[in-house]
């Protein structure tokens, strides 16, 4: 069961940062995106991005200290 | 007549909007021709367009329109919108149920995977007081991870504007109107107080962009820029943000301006009031304007009876920004198809941007079917020294035919208007105004309706 479940939100996380690192953006628009919007944007990403890493990580440590209670 | 492209519509490669014997049409250029099938495909566009939130699109055949359409691969004809309006011409009310619209669209396209191309105010127009999203070419499909290229055009076009008024209680209208692409984000951070700045929104989409502005000017990390990704999730909650926030906008402080309680403090007797009412359901009823002007609507009182009386939709005119607010939520409570704008009638919307014909002046967009001028000759010829002459052609040439009123010299309102000023007005007075009107137009009909002896002239120039 355990294995089950961790495996595939690792999967999740590699695919995540992967995505994160590789991937660039082509310019779609007639518009200039104005670079300090994009920067923002890109914080914003990046907080929104953590977020999502961190509720990942928050579960998974909140297994451990299951296990650990479970343990003792 | 051959088809002719509209003078304000040469920014976007992927098309653009022809007129032809008074109908609208909007070209697709090759260019946009697999976004235009794949986002009509999703039916999201069907959807909206039912709702009424996007203007109605019908395909037609390209041959319609002749050589102008040669080079196009699709030609679709939208209904034609009986009058063109500008953000710096909206109240603030209007400007931000249009943002709102902008972003509900926005928030809709994107569950089917569909994006906006651009965030410009430009782009939405008003039926009655009802926004509607008018550039049905700028629905394209979304691809995962790309940034909102038009988030700095939502805040220069929408947000600022607004937060202009909402945090300073300065009117957008001004200096929007010398600022055709909008209120620039680094201006209103350098005109924020720091109090203004502490809320994480503002902190967010004013002082940080504004930093990071200036920061990218002066090191130019574009390289590196274009590599930016977005997950849609941050995308979205960057646009549901922006909107939940948007809803609790208002405009600062108490809303007192100098003539918005003119409705209810002016100087007539309810029977005067209700003398010009009918006076004007007449007129309606007998001309039956489809497009009238209302020029000092003040709250939209007397486009109120020209509505009920015949007149299919009014825009109005003022200058007051507290009697300018009532008057659109009025029209939105009572479903008045009433358009109220801003116009300092002394220095009306000129003809400008690209060419100065990108957006058109209020006499280009003249003549309307019917006008009013209830309480407004004065305000020009006695507050703003225009000769009562000059004042009465302009007005006579909004419409072919409408309702001047003319306030006498010693009227109260004139008198508070003279209060601290010398009375250099020989001219004025209705021997003069007379004159002047039938020199214009034949004089239908002359109604005295107050006991100090203003007076109501139906005027006709057909």
């Amino acid at each position: 069961m355990q294995q089950s479940t961790t495996r595939p939100s690792r999967v999740r996380t590699a695919i995540f940062f992967a995505a994160l690192l590789a991937w660039i953006a082509p310019a779609y628009a007639y518009l200039d995106p104005a670079t300090g919007s994009i920067l923002l944007q890109g914080l914003i990403a990046g907080i929104a991005g953590l977020t999502v890493v961190l509720r990942l990580y928050w579960q998974r440590i909140k297994a451990l200290f299951r296990r650990m209670i479970g343990q003792a | 007549m051959a088809a002719y492209r509209d003078s304000g519509s040469f920014r976007d490669p992927s098309g653009s909007v022809m007129m032809l014997d008074d109908r609208i049409f909007r070209t697709v250029m090759p260019l946009a021709a697999a976004d235009y099938e794949s986002t009509r495909r999703t039916g999201i566009l069907e959807e909206l367009m039912a709702e009424g939130l996007v203007v109605q699109e019908r395909p037609v055949s390209r041959e319609l329109l002749g050589a102008a359409a040669a080079q196009a691969s699709y030609v679709v004809e939208h209904p034609k919108l009986p009058f063109i309006s500008y953000p710096y011409e909206w109240s603030f009310h209007a400007l931000k149920d249009a943002a709102l619209l902008h972003l509900d669209v926005h928030l809709r396209c994107l569950e089917r995977g569909v994006t906006l191309s651009d965030a410009s105010a430009y782009n939405i127009q008003f039926r009655g007081p009802a926004p509607v999203f008018i550039d049905t070419l700028s629905f394209r499909p979304y691809r995962e991870g790309e940034i909102w290229a038009a988030h700095r055009q939502f805040c220069d076009q929408f947000l600022n504007p607004l937060l202009l008024r909402a945090l300073l209680g300065i009117p957008h209208n001004a200096w929007y109107r010398g600022s055709l692409e909008g209120i620039p984000v680094e201006h209103l951070a350098n005109a924020l107080p720091l109090r203004a700045k502490l809320s994480w929104p503002v902190l967010q989409h004013v002082v940080l962009h504004a930093m990071l502005e200036k920061i990218s000017a002066k090191d130019r990390p574009t390289g590196e820029a274009a590599k930016v990704r977005l997950p849609q999730i941050a995308f979205r909650r960057i646009l549901v943000g922006l909107r939940d926030w948007i809803r609790t906008l208002e405009p600062k402080g108490s809303e007192k301006t100098v003539w918005r309680d003119y409705a209810e403090i002016n100087s007539y007797s309810s029977d005067e009031a209700r003398s010009k009412d009918a006076f004007v359901r007449e007129f309606a009823a007998a001309v039956r304007p489809a497009l009238l002007w209302d020029l000092g609507c003040n709250t939209g009182e007397y486009s109120k009876a020209a509505l009920e009386a015949g007149a299919r939709l009014s825009i109005g005119f003022d200058f007051d920004a507290g009697a300018l607010e009532r008057a659109y939520l009025r029209a939105k409570a009572e479903d008045l198809n009433l358009l109220p704008l801003h116009l300092d009638a002394a220095n009306p919307s000129p003809s400008q941007g690209w060419g100065q014909g990108e957006r058109k002046g209020m006499r280009e967009r003249a003549p309307a079917d019917g006008v009013l001028a209830l309480a407004f000759v004065h305000h020009l010829a006695v507050a703003k020294n225009v000769p009562l002459e000059y004042v009465v052609d302009w007005v006579v040439g909004m419409a072919g035919a409408g309702v001047i009123e003319f306030v006498q010299k010693d009227d109260p309102m004139v008198q508070e208007l003279l209060r601290l000023r010398a009375d250099i007005f020989a001219d004025y007075s209705e021997e003069s105004f007379e004159r002047a009107l039938r020199a214009r137009a034949r004089i239908h009909r002359v109604e005295q309706v107050s006991a100090a002896g203003r007076k109501l002239y139906w005027f006709d120039r057909n």
